[in-house]
C-alpha cells in the first residue's frame, strides 16, 4: 500500500479530495475542540491553581491539589467507585447479554420491535426515569406497597438510599448500552456457526463457550466498556437514589466544585480519573494488538 | 436389506405452518453408499438433510440411524457430520483448530487429537496451511477445511449440503475419464508436461486433436488416411481400410499428404446392406462381444486393417449381426477426427 502510493502518480482528483476531506471534518474537528480540548485544558489549569476563602479561583501554582487526590480518603471513594461499576457492568452482561441474543435471533419486523422497546427508555429524561425509580422504591413506594398487599412483607422494606438502590439505579441506566452493542455482533453471527459447532458434538454450554462467545465478544468488550467507564463517573443516580449514603468519585467531583467551591482541587480529581482512564485504555489497546498478531 | 442401512427414513414429513416441505418419504441409505438428494429449490431436499443432522425435528415419522432412533436426538448427539454448503468455518479458529473441534467435543486425548488433525490436513493438502485463519483461505482451500472437519470425527454418516454449488473455480485432477467427463465444465489433457487440448467434455470427446487424447479419453480407432485430392472447401481422403470421406478443409493442413484419423467405434453404423450413399467400407466380423448395453465387433477389412465398432445390442427391431457376417460400415464426414501427422 504504502509502496504503491509512493511510486505510482496520484490521481488528478486525489488533492481535490484530501481538501474535501478536510472540509467535510472540519465540523467535527470544531466540535471537538470546542467541547473536548477546550475544557480539558481549563481543567487542566484549574488543578494547577488555588482558591481563596469565597471559592474564587486564583492564578497562582501549586502542586497540593494533586497532592490531596492521593489522600487515602479519596483513594478508597475511587476504590468503591470502580467496585460498583464493576458490579454494575457484571450485572449489565449477565442480563444484556440473553436480551441481546434473543432479539438478535428473532425474525425481521419482531426483531425491530423488540429493538425499539430497548431505546423506548431514550425517548425520556434521564433524571424523570430515575425519580420513576425512586417512586418505586421509596418506603411508601409501589414495591413496597404490592409486597405488603400480597403479604410477602409485613412491614416496609427500606429499599431507597441503600447500595442497591444505587445499583439497580446504575443498572437500569446503563442496560441499553450493553445490549445495543451485543445486540449487533449476535445479529452478525452466522447461524450455520452455531449448527456447526452442534453438528461437531458441541452441547448448549460448549457452543456458547466456545463459538457464540468468542465471535460476539467485540460486542461485549463494547458494552463492558460503554457501561463501566461511564458508572465510574456517575454521580445524579448515586445522589438521587443513594441519598449521599455511598458517595462514589463522581460525586466527590461534582461536589468540590457544587458545594465545597473547591474547583481547583475538583479539577484535579478529574484529570487523574481522565488520566486513568486513558492508561488503561491504551494498556488493553496495546496489549489487544499484540494478541492479535503473534 | 433393512439390516445392512445405516440411514433409514420412515415416513418422514416436515410441515412449516402450512407448508409441506417433505411428505412421507421413506427411503434407505446402505452402507457405505453415496447418496444424492438431487431437485430444484424448495423440493424439500434440504429439509430432509436438515432433519438428518438434526437441525429439524420431522412433524412425522421416525429416522433411524445405524439402528438407533434419531428423530428426536440433539444434533450434538448424533454421529453424522455435514459440510455446510457456506463451509461454517469458526472464523476465531486456526485451520487446525477448526478440524480439531469435533474431537475436541468427544474429549479425544490431545496427541490423538494433533496426530489424526495432522493426518487430515495431509490427505486434504493443507500442509502449511494449518495456523491460518479461514479468511486467509482461497474458497478451495476453506471447502478442504470444511471437509477435514466434518471427516475427522469419522461420522457415520457425512452429509454434503451442495458442496460444490458455490459459485466457484475447481481445478480438479483426476486420471479417471468418466469422473472428468462428468463433472467438468472444461477439461485439459495432460500428457507428457503439456497440454495435449483443452475443451468442453463433448469437445474433447467429439473432436479430439491428437492421437493419444483420441485414444485416451474414450476408445478410438486410429487409421491412417491419405489425402486424394483437395478443393478450396474440402479435402477427399482416402482412410485405411477402404473408406473414402470428404472433411471439410481446415481440419486437414494443407502441407500433409497423409495423417492419421479417429473414429469413434459407437459412430460406425454397421449394417447388412449400404445405407443411401452414405461414405462406408466393407468388412468381416471376426468376433462379437456381449457387454451388455452394448455389442462389441471386432472388424477386419479385405485390406486387413483390424477395426472394432460399437452397436447396440441386438433386439428384435435390430438385424441380427454375427461373426462371420460381412457388413457395410457407415462413417460420417463429420464423426472422422484428424487428430495428427503420419
Amino acid at each position: 500500500m504504502h509502496a504503491l502510493s509512493d511510486t505510482a502518480p496520484a490521481p488528478a482528483g486525489g488533492r481535490r479530495a484530501g481538501v474535501m476531506a478536510w472540509l467535510l471534518l472540519a465540523p467535527l474537528g470544531l466540535w471537538l475542540v470546542l467541547f473536548v480540548v477546550v475544557p480539558i485544558a481549563g481543567l487542566a489549569v484549574y488543578s494547577f491553581c488555588q482558591r481563596d476563602d469565597l471559592g474564587r479561583v486564583i492564578y497562582d501554582f501549586t502542586w497540593e491539589n494533586y497532592a490531596r487526590v492521593f489522600d487515602p480518603i479519596y483513594l478508597r471513594i475511587l476504590g468503591r467507585s470502580v467496585g460498583y461499576a464493576a458490579v454494575t457492568t457484571v450485572i449489565c452482561v449477565a442480563v444484556g447479554y440473553p436480551v441481546a441474543w434473543f432479539i438478535a435471533r428473532q425474525r425481521s419486523p419482531l426483531r425491530e420491535r423488540l429493538l425499539l422497546l430497548v431505546m423506548i427508555p431514550f425517548w425520556t429524561s434521564f433524571l424523570i426515569r430515575t425519580y420513576a425509580w425512586i417512586a418505586i422504591l421509596k418506603t411508601e413506594g409501589l414495591l413496597n406497597g404490592l409486597l405488603q398487599f400480597s403479604g410477602v412483607v409485613t412491614a416496609p422494606l427500606s429499599l431507597l438510599y441503600t447500595p442497591t438502590a444505587v445499583i439497580i439505579g446504575l443498572v437500569y441506566a446503563y442496560l441499553p448500552f450493553m445490549i445495543l452493542p451485543i445486540y449487533g455482533s449476535a445479529e452478525k453471527l452466522d447461524n450455520a456457526l452455531v449448527e456447526a459447532a452442534h453438528d461437531l458434538g458441541a452441547g448448549p454450554i460448549r457452543a456458547f463457550s466456545e463459538v457464540i462467545i468468542p465471535l460476539t465478544w467485540p460486542g461485549i468488550a463494547a458494552g463492558i466498556l460503554l457501561v463501566f467507564v461511564p458508572a465510574i463517573g456517575m454521580f445524579a443516580i448515586t445522589d438521587l437514589m443513594g441519598g449521599a449514603q455511598v458517595p462514589l468519585i463522581g460525586n466527590v467531583i461534582q461536589n468540590q466544585f457544587f458545594r465545597a467551591r473547591n474547583a481547583p482541587f475538583g479539577a484535579a480529581l478529574g484529570i487523574v480519573f481522565t488520566l486513568m482512564f486513558i492508561v488503561t485504555y491504551a494498556l488493553a489497546h496495546r496489549r489487544r494488538r499484540s494478541s492479535a498478531s503473534p | 436389506m433393512p439390516s445392512a442401512a445405516v440411514i433409514e427414513i420412515r415416513e418422514v414429513t416436515k410441515c412449516f405452518g402450512s407448508f409441506t416441505a417433505v411428505d412421507g418419504v421413506s427411503l434407505d441409505v446402505a452402507a457405505g453408499e453415496f447418496l444424492t438428494l438431487l431437485g430444484p429449490s424448495g423440493c424439500g431436499k434440504t429439509t430432509l438433510l436438515r432433519m438428518l443432522s438434526g437441525f429439524e425435528t420431522p412433524t412425522r415419522g421416525a429416522l433411524r440411524i445405524d439402528g438407533e432412533d434419531v428423530t428426536h436426538l440433539a444434533p450434538y448427539r448424533r454421529n453424522v457430520n455435514q459440510v455446510f454448503q457456506s463451509y461454517a468455518l469458526f472464523p476465531h479458529l486456526t485451520v487446525a483448530e477448526n478440524i480439531a473441534f469435533g474431537l475436541r467435543m468427544q474429549k479425544v486425548p490431545a496427541a490423538e487429537i494433533e496426530r489424526r488433525v495432522g493426518e487430515v490436513i495431509d490427505l486434504v493438502a493443507l500442509g502449511g496451511f494449518s495456523a491460518r485463519r479461514p479468511h486467509e483461505l482461497s474458497g478451495g482451500q476453506r471447502q478442504r477445511v470444511a471437509l477435514a472437519r466434518a471427516i475427522v470425527p469419522r461420522p457415520k454418516v457425512l452429509l454434503l449440503d451442495e458442496p460444490l454449488s458455490a459459485p466457484m473455480t475447481f481445478v480438479f485432477v483426476t486420471h479417471d475419464q468418466e469422473e472428468a467427463l462428468t463433472m467438468s465444465d472444461r477439461i485439459a489433457v495432460f500428457n507428457r508436461g503439456r497440454v495435449e487440448q483443452i475443451g468442453s467434455p463433448s469437445d474433447i470427446y467429439h473432436h479430439p486433436r491428437t492421437t493419444f487424447v483420441a485414444d485416451f479419453i474414450g476408445e478410438a480407432n486410429l487409421l491412417r488416411a491419405e489425402a486424394l485430392s483437395r478443393t478450396p472447401a474440402a479435402v477427399r481422403l482416402r482412410v485405411e481400410g477402404g473408406l473414402e470421406v470428404e472433411i471439410p478443409a481446415e481440419r486437414w493442413p494443407s502441407d500433409w499428404t497423409s495423417g492419421v484419423v479417429s473414429l469413434r467405434p459407437e459412430k460406425i453404423l454397421v449394417s447388412k446392406r449400404p445405407i443411401g450413399d452414405a461414405a462406408g467400407f466393407t468388412a468381416r466380423v471376426t468376433d462379437e462381444l456381449f457387454q451388455g448395453a452394448l455389442d462389441r465387433l471386432h472388424l477386419q477389412t479385405e485390406s486387413g486393417t483390424r477395426l472394432f465398432a460399437l452397436v447396440a445390442n441386438e433386439s428384435a427391431l435390430r438385424e441380427a449381426i454375427h461373426a462371420g457376417d460381412t457388413v457395410w460400415c457407415g462413417v460420417h464426414s463429420d464423426d472422422v477426427a484428424v487428430v495428427g501427422p503420419a
